[in-house]
């Protein structure tokens, strides 16, 4: 897929300025747009602090000691920038419906990715489960984002049997920076609670998790009645299944528990969560991105 | 063991594609899906009873083979061996009378007869042979004997209602002599309504299906009208309404030409009949209606409006043979229905005019005369009509044959008769009007024949000047007129039509034997839809199994 099908210049000017919004402090690298834990330079008070010995003596708060007849330092809030973790689902499964999930979901990633990169964040791609990409590091500023463009232009859904929790266990262990991560991909995974244990893996971590379920309709509506020999597109494993009104009703009702349970973990762990179609608009998926709070 | 209809066992051909149905199977689909994790293992269809579900799968074969078998069988008619092969003909015998015409729900009895005729002649056996009879007032054979079902249905089209009560003792006797050239049986359609009463003898093994109940009815059982013997120039209708007894009221209109001539309430006494009389001035050609309306709970409609029509006043041309006679002149000239003319010498008359009555007075006609009526006052001899013996003076009239249409209602009693001619009439000759037997007025006034002689001398009588002279003439005339003498009757209702009392006892069981209802129809529609049954059935069988749905 080329760069400007997953993100064209008109998409990039309208959300210049937009940015995307951490709900709690995180520890960045460099002086940025964002709130920090760490106390530093900038206009915004944080606390006072007795002065101690060695402590830059032009910090000293001298109305305060006028006051308080003390010596104390003016603490400020240090602006950092943010870490957005963006992981990708490679897996075959991936590749289905038209337009496919797997395209739609780059698009989505390639949005998000401008909108960290523009927002003087750090924005890294990672592809979860993908044999033939490689993830593409942190990186900072907006000229980055042809390069993170690429990168993600040219990933493809080759993931093997990997379930998803396996994947960002993988990726853990790389100690990413904390931040936040958004996890964008079907969820299917290698079972029905495979998903879960990603998030929350990602969030016992320490990180701020999104996730964006990407499906068509067809994967939770059952076939017309009949008799079918399925195949998974994932392993291949070929199942025979007779499809009657009891088969197909049992077919939805676990389809319905499955998506249930993933709202209600989000909900549950107060993780940001968005349901979309192969064929939502872009806009509409990153309008709905920004208003997470 | 036989079949009547050997040609349902094609059906079985139905067995082969059954057969394949079971054996054919398709292939599962093979489809391609994102994942596997809502179906699961336990949902495949290879369960572990395999042998149950093909034994099942075998059964299910061999029961719908069974049901079309079973099916089959059931359409060929099998005649067991103990059962009678004779094949049931039937007379169908259709009652065509007026009162089946009555409306019973939103159909006629008629209607109603007819439709179940037909049903139950589509009903019979293949190979059953039928013949129909229209019993109105006079038997009509719609048909044959014919087995085709397709003839026996244009009969029943082409049967129609009578006008008139009638009796079906003609059409049973009918019915019961083509019943016995072939043992067969016959059915009656009938609501029992008949003009007088049937021998139980005819009707014993008949089968009657009743049409109807007993419903109240009113109506015209008589309109007729004709002209006035004396004046012709009057036209006399009467009306008779009826009632099946049990009292009511409604209203009589009556129209003359279209225009209302009299409407008036007529209460009906239970058991007698209301009649009317009214007398219009025409000349002209009439047409009269009747209407009766606003009887409650009327169900027959057919006698509640009658129209007839009387004929216009038809002028006779007569020829007046006689020196002149103003008295005589103006005597016929004031006859409405007479035009004279009169010739006076009569050297040229030779063969007379057969279309015009001639008069002779001082004059005798000459041999092989042509005349529509022949009159002769008079005669001084001998001639055709008689013998002349010699005179009469101022004889008295003492017999005036008042059973004669010519001398009907002519009163000549006080009719004084100066000088008459006494003759011998010829052979076959009638005396109408005579004094202590001679003969005055006679001669030969029958159909073949017009011919009288006046014997007394007019100008010697005051006949002339009677109101006995222009009812003479008058019926002279009319009775040269052919058939206007006669009244024009449209007689709809009898007694027993108006009444629609039936013949037959209300309890429909005592002769409705026919149960066709239950026991002939329905077998054969019941068998149709068994058919369309048991192929829905083979078909949704085969797509449920083929489809897998059940199992």
């Amino acid at each position: 897929m080329r760069t400007e099908q997953l993100f064209d210049a008109d998409t990039m000017r309208s959300y210049e300025g937009a940015g995307l919004l951490a709900r709690r402090l995180v520890r960045g690298r460099l002086r940025a747009e964002r709130r920090s834990f760490t106390r530093g330079m900038s206009v915004e008070f944080a606390e006072y602090r007795p002065f101690v010995s060695g402590d830059d003596w032009r910090a000293i708060d001298w109305h305060a000691y006028a006051r308080w007849r003390q010596l104390v330092l003016k603490l400020f809030v240090e602006e950092e920038d943010l870490h957005v973790h963006l992981l990708l689902d490679c897996s075959r499964s991936m590749d289905w419906g038209t337009p496919s999930k797997f395209d739609q979901a780059r698009r989505v990633l390639a949005g998000l990715a401008y909108l960290a990169l523009a927002n003087l964040d750090r924005a890294a791609f990672v592809p979860l489960g993908s044999v033939s990409a490689k993830s593409f590091p942190p990186c900072r500023g907006r000229n980055r984002f042809p390069n993170l463009l690429s990168a993600v232009a040219t990933c493809r859904a080759d993931g093997g049997a990997v379930g998803l929790d396996d994947s960002v266990r993988n990726w853990l262990r790389g100690r990413p920076r904390r931040g936040l991560v958004i996890l964008i991909g079907d969820l299917f995974g290698a079972g029905e609670g495979d998903a879960r244990l990603a998030m929350d893996r990602i969030r016992h971590a320490g990180h701020e998790v999104g996730v964006i379920q990407t499906l068509t309709s067809d994967e939770i509506q059952s076939p017309t009645p009949g008799e079918y020999e399925f195949e998974d597109c994932e392993t291949g494993l070929l199942r025979q299944v007779v499809i009657d009104p009891a088969a197909a009703s049992r077919f939805e009702d676990r389809a319905r528990t499955f998506l249930g349970n993933l709202d209600s973990h989000a909900r549950r762990h107060a993780l940001s969560f968005l349901r979309i179609q192969n064929d939502t608009p872009i806009s509409g998926v990153l309008s709905s991105v920004l208003a997470w709070r | 063991m036989t079949f009547l209809a050997p040609l349902f066992w094609a059906l079985s051909a139905f067995a082969l594609p059954i057969i394949i149905f079971y054996l054919v199977r398709e292939r599962p689909r093979r489809q391609m899906v994102s994942n596997l994790i809502f179906w699961p293992q336990d949902q495949t269809v290879l369960a572990e009873s395999a042998r149950w579900r093909k034994l099942r799968r075998w059964f299910s074969l061999l029961l719908q083979l069974i049901f079309l078998l079973l099916l089959i069988a059931a359409l060929t008619r099998p005649i067991w061996p103990w059962g009678s092969a004779q094949k049931n003909s039937v007379v169908i015998v259709i009652d065509a009378s007026a009162s089946m015409r009555a409306e019973q729900g939103n159909t006629s009895r008629f209607d109603a007869a007819v439709a179940d005729a037909d049903r139950f002649a589509k009903s019979l056996r293949s190979g059953e042979e039928a013949a129909v009879v229209l019993a109105g007032s006079a038997p009509q054979v719609l048909t044959g004997w014919t087995d085709s079902r397709h003839q026996l249905a244009e009969a029943f089209a082409l049967a129609e209602p009578d006008t008139t009560a009638s009796s079906p003792r003609q059409a049973l006797v009918l019915a019961k002599s083509l019943a016995n050239s072939r043992f067969a049986r016959v059915v009656f359609f009938s609501d029992g309504v008949w003009d007088g009463s049937v021998d139980d003898e005819l009707l014993e093994g008949v089968t009657i299906h009743r049409m109807g109940t007993a419903s109240p009815n009113a109506g015209l059982s008589r309109l007729s009208a004709r002209r006035s013997p004396a004046l012709p120039g009057e036209v006399v209708v009467f009306a008779e309404v009826r009632d099946s007894g049990n009292g009511g009221s409604g209203k009589i209109s009556l129209f003359s030409n279209d225009k209302l001539l009299d409407a008036r309430e007529v209460s009906l006494t239970p058991g007698e009949p209301w009649q009317k009389e009214w007398i219009l001035q025409e000349s002209g050609a009439v047409n009269l209606v009747a209407k009766f309306e606003g009887y409650e709970g009327d169900v027959l409609a057919f006698d509640d409006s009658f129209e007839i029509a009387v004929e216009p006043l038809a002028r006779i041309e007569a020829v007046l043979v006689s020196p002149p006679d103003p008295y005589l002149e103006a005597a016929l000239a004031a006859v409405p229905a007479l035009e004279v003319q009169r010739l006076w010498p009569p050297d040229t008359l030779k063969y007379g005019d057969a279309s015009k009555l001639w008069i002779f007075q001082g004059a005798i006609p000459p041999p092989d005369f042509q005349a529509l009526g022949l009159v002769i006052v008079l005669p001084e001899q001998s001639g055709f009509f008689g013998e002349l013996i010699g005179e009469m003076s101022e004889p008295w009239i003492t017999e005036v044959d008042q059973n004669h249409d010519l001398t009907r209602a002519v009163a000549l009693d006080r009719v004084t008769v100066g000088r008459a001619i006494e003759f011998q009439p010829a052979v076959g000759a009638k005396s109408f009007v005579s004094s202590a037997g001679r003969p005055l007025i006679f001669g030969h006034w029958q159909s073949d024949s017009h011919w009288m002689v006046v014997a007394l001398d007019p100008a010697q009588s005051d006949l002339v000047m009677r109101a006995a002279f222009p009812i003479l003439v008058s019926n002279l005339v009319q009775t040269l007129r052919q058939g206007s003498q006669e009244f024009v009757t449209a007689e709809g209702a009898s007694p027993a039509l108006t009444g629609l009392k039936s013949n037959l006892p209300e309890t429909s069981e005592a002769h409705d034997n026919l149960t066709f209802s239950s026991r002939i129809l329905p077998t054969r529609a019941l068998w149709w839809w068994l058919l369309v049954v048991a192929l829905v059935w083979i078909f949704a069988e085969w797509w449920t199994y083929h489809r897998r749905i059940t199992e």
